[in-house]
Order: structure tokens, then C-alpha cells, then sequence
């Protein structure tokens, strides 16, 4: 018996164990992909909660209302159109025709869900209207929209570019073409239009993949994936701000594809803004800031709720690697990295701490993605602290 | 770990605690009778505290129990009951029914652990029954979600595997107490055999893992334990091989978002009740609960986290791991090898039943199809449940006897000395 006894606490010991999977596991999954999944467009709460709670307003870093409700309850975007058409894969629309917008996957700010207990009984006993938080993105408006004006000037109907802050992983600019206007919603839409392309779609680097084979020093099968991984290929990428699809490096470490990979192609994949992390990276010694969309969360009471803070997502190179990778960048205000498909680049000053990266995806000329990103930047001074303004309104 | 007692602190300290409990569930009800104005919620209010006081002090009146177990038991019947009212009311009704019948069976239980010899005879006859019932939907039995083993009897529905699993458990320990080797394998054997002809693959599951552990238990071998594993492992390859829905369940488990529409919807539905309940839930009585298909079974734990939150949900689980902490006390105290493998068993029946339904809804394992015991909807299930916990008692009453005779021989040693 006493044996058994033993054996018994093992085995409860067995149980107890199995229950700590389960709460850890449970804990770490809804902590970690919990927003995702609440994000998700077959969530019927979100559109239940539409019923009872009018939204909360959107605005780019300036202030500049970009999504809000109507007097009727009706959501409303941006008055000018050409800032609606620049910003509707960020900012989202009534019909929930892009996934993965702000509309939908800060749902839970907007929508009130994040409202504490004792911030609804106080409606409750007031009986006030219930009114989802206001969410002001890092992005300029300004900014998004020249990025557009530049594309359609070149002419390019599919593209996207990122502009991001390399020092704080704020995301300035995000644009994507086709593109289409959130009021309008009989309109067709063009064909790709609902994607983001910025972070939704793939594309072969090419030479934008310049900066992790330099930092891979001696070019073997295995040295080069460790230094795409480092960049964050093949990692699952959980950002809290916003759904980016996961970057590809092939993992069979097939030497004969060695020179093809190094070039960028034959698997290797990347987004957009993926692209624009590894131009912060070159430019910021290494380290890979976390791409930011939420500058700041206020309550309806004016009171910040969430104020997210810079946080390092990884570190790409060594800093002793740091002049080996910004070689690979050109020498001509923007440093960049012209490819087929796209330019990548950074500024190296440390008021204007910008890289960019310009994808094309329908250009016959490879020097298109590299005109729109300077186009776009040229003139153009943001300051880092929130406020937005072109150097001329400032009179230089 | 102390022996399971009854001393007047350990009873005020029971009494206050199911003082608690009462309180939550008459509030609980209240709002929701408050919300809907309908008089079947106040009867609620009423009448499941007063099940909860019923269930917690009645026992006692009659055997040595552990109230602490009754507690935790009847907290966890209720919060079942709760949630179905909040959900589909009609279920709640007949949950109170079946909760009723089980506080019955529990004492049934409890009385034939403590006045039952369960000789050889018996167990023998026990097992041909049990033979029997899990025949029966075989032959006559209706299938759900791909498993073909619920019988209906005059317009009453059960699944016998529920039942069975009692007597498996006196089965095993009565083969085991007794080094009679091959008459619990056989039996363990034909369960398990006639449970994957039902394809009811979860509760085989079940079956197997705790005639595994108990036989570990009562032999100590570990060839014997590692040879299960090894088994098991290949018996959930064949399994995989073999049957179609098993192949589906495990791509839904990989990725549930790949065929939202269809095979997979279910659990996209609850992964995104738990998240929008994040740490500290909707609020009972807000949230869309019946969007998860059989939300009143196999996923009652995600409609539990989406209207209390996470955090409550965690609670629960500690709830789940006391009463396997009481179960295992009650087992380790116990006098006899046979009592002590029978709570034991009904302990890790409990214990790994709430583990693989659990960790099938938030995605841990492979989803398979068992309840959640004493919370999900089903008459079977919760006097199953109830009858594990009435095993538990019966050993738990057994080992208070044990230790009076003991006090009194010990006093009366002392007077022959004086």
C-alpha cells in the first residue's frame, strides 16, 4: 500500500501537470493571438456590439479625421477623397470589404470593448450614448496621399510603398494601388483592390535582399538562411498593430540555389513593409524596431488609455557588420536599392530618420519605384513628436 | 497531504464557502431573471442555492463525507446551469432535473462503496452488463457527429459509455486489488474494442489512459506503463489512418482557419468567444454564446470564458485541480488497495476528462468528443460525473469509519492498560 500510495501522488502529480499546460497554453494563446482572433471579420460580436456602441474616430498623426461617425450614426471617412483612396487599406471601410484594417482589427478600441467595468456602469447610471475609443495612427495623411499622387503619375495601377521611422518603428506612410474610395460603395472594384498589398502580398526581394547577404559574411546554404532568419524571414510575425504575412526563405539549404537566393529570387519572399524593416535595420545599426500603426488610444473622456511605447523587435546584424550592410545602399540622398520590382532606401539623417521601400509590381521601367520614393520624400519633414508639415508651409 | 477530515473548523470553513457559492449563483441568476423578467430565472435564484445547500449538507447527515468535494462539485453543477440558462433556457431546466438525479446517485454511490462487498460474483456480473449496455448502440444505437454511440429507450435518451465508465473502475480495481491479471485486461480490452466500433474515439481515449495509469499504479511497472504509451501512439496513428473525421479533426486542430465554412467553424467560433471574453469576459448575459456550434456540450468552456473572462476561466480549472487533489487525498488515505484504486481511478477519470475536452477547445490538442464533467448539458454526463464523485465519497466515508474504529480501539487499549 504504501507503494501505491506513492505511485498515486505521482499520478496526481501526472494531473496537475496537465493542467498547467492548459492554463499556460490557454493564458498564452488568448494573450498572443487573442486580438487576431477577435479581429477576425466572422466575429458576430463585433458587429452586434455596431449595434449598441457608436465607433470611435480614427485619426492620422496630425489629427486629421480619416474615419468618424455621422450625426446618424453612419461611418463616415475622410473629406478629402484623394486621402480616403490613399488611406483605405489602413483605415478600413464601412462594408469591411479590406481585411485587416484598423476598423477591424482594433475593433476592440473602437468598438468600446476595452471600456472598463466601472467606465460602463457610470454610463450605465448617466445613461449616456456608449461610444467606442479614438485611435490616432502614427501615419501622416499627407504623406500617404503624394505617395499616391507620385504612383499615378508614374502610372503604376499596382503597387505599394511603406515609409517608416527607424529609430521608433513608427509607420509614417503605407499606401497600396489599386486602390478605391470607401464612400463610394456601389463602385466595382478593380480587381486586388481589397488587399493591402504593403502588408499582404509577397514579392522576390531581388536586390532589396542585398542588405541580409551582406551581413551573412562567408556565403554558405546555412549561413545565409541564420541571416535571413536574423532579418525575421520564416519568423511568425505577431505585431500587436497590425497582421503582416509572414516573410519566406526556403529551409532546404540546397547549395546549387545558393547564388539565386543571395540575389533574392527563387523562394525568397518578402512584404513591402517586411522590406522597409530591413532598410530600418541598415540604418539603425542593427537594430529592428517594431512596426507601429497605433500613435495613441484615447478614451471617450479625452483620457489616454494606450500609449504604446518603441520596443526593439530584433536585432538584424552585429554592429561591426554595420558599414558592410549601408554599402549596399547607394550613395544619393535617399540610399537605396533599385530592383525590378522595388526601391529600397533610408535617409541617414537623424532629424528625418525615414526608410522607405516602393514595390511596382505592374512597371516596365525599373527606375519607377525609385522616382516615387524620392518624389514623395523630397519635400517632405515630419516631425517625429506627432505634427506633420511640408517645408513649404514652414517658408523654407 | 492530510488526511481528509472532519474536524468543526475544517465544517465552519465548508459551510462559509458554500455560503459563497450560494451567493454567487442567487446574484447570478438574479440578473439574469433582472435582464429577461422572466419568474423561471427567480425560481433559479432560488432553487439552485438551495440544490448547492441540499447537495453540500445532506450527505454528511448520513455518511462521513468531504464537504470540501461536495462544494466543489456542486459549485461546478451549478456554473454548468447557469450558463445554459444564459444560454438555451429549456436545457437549463432539465440540467437542474439531471442535477437533482445526481445528487441521488452520488448517494447511491457513495452507499454501495461503503456497504457493498463487490465480491467476485458481482464484478463478474458488472462487467457482463457493462458488456452488454456498450453493445447496445451498436445495434440499436443513433449516430452524432460521427460516433454511433447514444441508445433511445421510450423516448429517453443516454449514452451508455457514461455508465460504463463506473463500472470499469470497480472492474479494474477489483482485478488489480487482486493480482487477477487477465480478467480486468479482457474487460479494459472489449470496452476499448467495442468504443472504437461506436467510433466514439474520445471517450476510448479516456478509457484507455486511465486503465494504463491505474494498472501503473497497482503494479508499478514501468515497461508496462511505457509499452501503453508506445501503444497508445500507434493506436492514434491507425486511428488517424483509419477513420475520415479523425483525419478532419486533426487538420481543424492545425489550422481551423483553413475551412472556416465548414469543418473548421466550430472552432474558429470558440477561439473567438475566448478571445473576446479576453481576461475578464463580456458580462454575463452579453456576447453571441450560441454562435459556437454545440456550445452547450463539448464547448461550454469557451461560452464560460467569453461571459467571465479568462482569468475566471483559470479559476475553474483550479477547481477541476482540487478536486483532484481531494480525490487523490481521499485515495492515498484509503485502507484497502481496492478503495484506493477505485478513487483514484474516478479521480483521473475526472481529472484527464476535463484535460482533453479542455484542451481541445482552446486548441491544445485535437478536439474530441467528451463533456465537460458537471458542466456540460447531458443527463448521462452529470450522473456520471456525480456517480465518480459518489466513488470518491464512498472511499472518503470508508477511511472516516477507518480512522473512528481506530480512535476507539486506541482508547479502549488505553483503558485495558489503566
Amino acid at each position: 500500500m504504501k507503494k501505491q500510495r506513492f505511485r498515486f501522488k505521482i499520478l496526481a502529480l501526472v494531473v496537475f501537470g496537465l493542467f498547467a499546460l492548459l492554463a499556460f497554453y490557454g493564458g498564452y494563446s488568448v494573450l498572443t493571438y487573442g486580438d487576431r482572433w477577435f479581429a477576425s471579420s466572422h466575429n458576430g460580436r463585433v458587429r452586434q456590439q455596431k449595434q449598441t456602441v457608436a465607433a470611435g474616430s480614427i485619426l492620422d498623426r496630425d489629427g486629421t479625421v480619416l474615419a468618424s461617425n455621422a450625426a446618424d450614426g453612419t461611418r463616415v471617412y475622410a473629406e478629402n477623397p484623394a486621402v480616403r483612396r490613399a488611406m483605405v487599406h489602413v483605415v478600413g471601410d464601412r462594408d469591411g470589404r479590406v481585411s485587416n484594417s484598423v476598423e477591424s482589427f482594433h475593433a476592440s478600441y473602437l468598438y468600446g470593448f476595452r471600456t472598463s467595468l466601472w467606465e460602463r456602469v457610470r454610463l450605465l447610471l448617466s445613461g449616456g450614448e456608449r461610444v467606442g475609443d479614438t485611435v490616432r495612427l502614427t501615419l501622416s495623411a499627407d504623406l500617404c496621399t503624394r505617395l499616391t499622387s507620385a504612383f499615378e503619375r508614374h502610372g503604376v495601377r499596382t503597387g505599394a510603398a511603406v515609409v517608416m521611422d527607424w529609430q521608433t518603428g513608427e509607420i509614417l506612410a503605407m499606401v497600396s494601388l489599386p486602390s478605391f474610395d470607401p464612400m463610394d460603395a456601389e463602385a466595382e472594384l478593380p480587381a486586388g483592390a481589397r488587399y493591402n498589398r504593403a502588408t499582404q502580398t509577397l514579392l522576390n526581394p531581388g536586390a532589396a535582399f542585398a542588405p541580409v547577404a551582406a551581413a551573412c559574411g562567408p556565403l554558405t546554404p546555412e549561413a545565409l538562411q541564420a541571416a535571413a532568419e536574423a532579418f525575421g524571414y520564416n519568423d511568425n510575425f505577431l505585431f500587436s498593430d497590425l497582421v503582416v504575412e509572414n516573410s519566406v526563405y526556403p529551409t532546404d539549404r540546397d547549395a546549387g540555389m545558393l547564388a539565386q537566393r543571395a540575389a533574392g529570387t527563387d523562394g525568397v519572399r518578402a512584404t513591402p513593409l517586411h522590406l522597409c524593416m530591413t532598410a530600418c535595420a541598415a540604418a539603425n545599426g542593427g537594430q529592428m524596431m517594431t512596426p507601429r500603426l497605433i500613435l495613441s488610444v484615447a478614451a471617450p473622456d479625452g483620457k489616454t488609455r494606450h500609449t504604446p511605447l518603441p520596443t526593439v523587435y530584433r536585432t538584424a546584424f552585429r554592429a561591426e557588420q554595420m558599414d558592410t550592410v549601408r554599402a549596399c545602399f547607394t550613395e544619393d540622398g535617399l540610399t537605396g536599392i533599385a530592383s525590378d520590382t522595388c526601391y529600397l532606401g533610408y535617409l541617414p539623417d537623424i532629424g528625418r530618420p525615414w526608410a522607405v521601400c516602393v514595390a511596382v509590381w505592374d512597371g516596365t521601367d525599373a527606375r519607377i519605384p525609385a522616382a516615387v520614393a524620392e518624389e514623395a520624400l523630397a519635400q517632405q519633414n515630419i516631425n517625429s513628436a506627432g505634427g506633420s508639415r511640408n517645408s513649404a508651409d514652414r517658408g523654407e | 497531504m492530510k488526511k481528509p477530515g472532519a474536524s468543526s473548523a475544517e465544517r465552519r470553513a465548508g459551510k462559509r464557502l458554500s455560503g459563497v457559492v450560494m451567493l454567487f449563483y442567487a446574484s447570478a441568476f438574479l440578473l439574469l431573471a433582472l435582464r429577461d423578467n422572466a419568474w423561471q430565472g427567480y425560481a433559479l435564484a432560488v432553487g439552485v442555492p438551495a440544490m448547492i445547500w441540499l447537495g453540500t449538507n445532506l450527505l454528511p447527515h448520513f455518511f462521513p463525507a468531504d464537504r470540501l468535494l461536495l462544494t466543489l462539485t456542486n459549485f461546478l453543477c451549478a456554473l454548468g446551469i447557469l450558463v445554459l440558462y444564459r444560454t438555451q433556457p429549456e436545457l437549463a431546466y432539465a440540467q437542474v432535473i439531471f442535477y437533482g438525479i445526481g445528487i441521488g446517485a452520488m448517494a447511491l454511490c457513495t452507499w454501495a462503496v461503503r456497504l457493498l462487498p463487490f465480491g467476485r460474483r458481482m464484478v463478474t456480473l458488472l462487467a457482463l452488463v457493462s458488456l452488454f449496455l456498450l453493445v447496445l448502440p451498436l445495434v440499436a444505437g443513433t449516430e452524432k457527429y460521427g460516433a454511433k454511440n447514444w441508445i433511445y429507450i421510450g423516448g429517453v435518451s443516454f449514452q451508455p459509455s457514461e455508465l460504463v465508465k463506473l463500472s470499469l473502475l470497480v472492474v479494474l480495481a477489483s482485478g488489480l486489488a487482486a493480482r487477477r491479471f487477465w480478467s480486468w485486461l479482457i474487460f479494459a480490452l472489449a470496452c476499448l474494442g467495442l468504443l472504437m466500433l461506436q467510433k466514439d474515439l474520445g471517450t476510448a481515449l479516456l478509457y484507455y489512459a486511465v486503465t494504463l495509469l491505474l494498472a501503473y499504479a497497482a503494479t508499478g511497472s514501468w515497461t508496462l506503463l511505457l509499452g501503453g504509451l508506445g501503444g497508445s501512439a500507434g493506436a492514434a496513428w491507425l486511428g488517424y489512418r483509419m477513420f475520415s473525421h479523425v483525419k478532419r479533426r486533426v487538420a481543424v486542430w492545425q489550422n481551423p482557419w483553413a475551412d472556416y465554412e465548414n469543418a473548421g467553424y466550430q472552432m474558429v467560433q470558440a477561439l473567438m468567444a475566448l478571445a473576446s471574453g479576453g481576461l475578464f469576459g463580456m458580462g454575463l448575459g452579453l456576447g453571441t454564446p450560441k454562435a459556437i456550434p454545440v456550445f452547450e456540450t463539448d464547448f461550454i468552456f469557451s461560452v464560460i470564458c467569453e461571459q467571465f473572462g479568462l482569468i475566471f476561466g483559470l479559476c475553474v480549472l483550479l477547481i477541476y485541480v482540487a478536486l483532484v487533489w481531494r480525490g487523490a487525498t481521499v485515495a492515498m488515505a484509503a485502507r484497502r488497495s481496492f478503495h484506493g484504486l477505485l478513487a483514484m481511478g474516478a479521480t483521473l477519470m475526472i481529472g484527464l476528462q476535463t484535460f482533453v475536452i479542455i484542451g481541445g477547445v482552446i486548441k491544445l490538442i485535437p478536439l474530441t468528443g467528451v463533456t465537460l464533467p458537471f458542466i456540460s448539458s447531458g443527463g448521462s454526463s452529470m450522473i456520471s460525473g456525480m456517480c465518480l464523485t459518489g466513488l470518491i465519497q464512498g472511499v472518503a466515508s470508508r477511511n472516516e469509519d477507518a480512522l473512528a474504529e481506530d480512535a476507539d480501539l486506541a482508547y479502549m487499549q488505553g483503558e485495558v492498560r489503566e
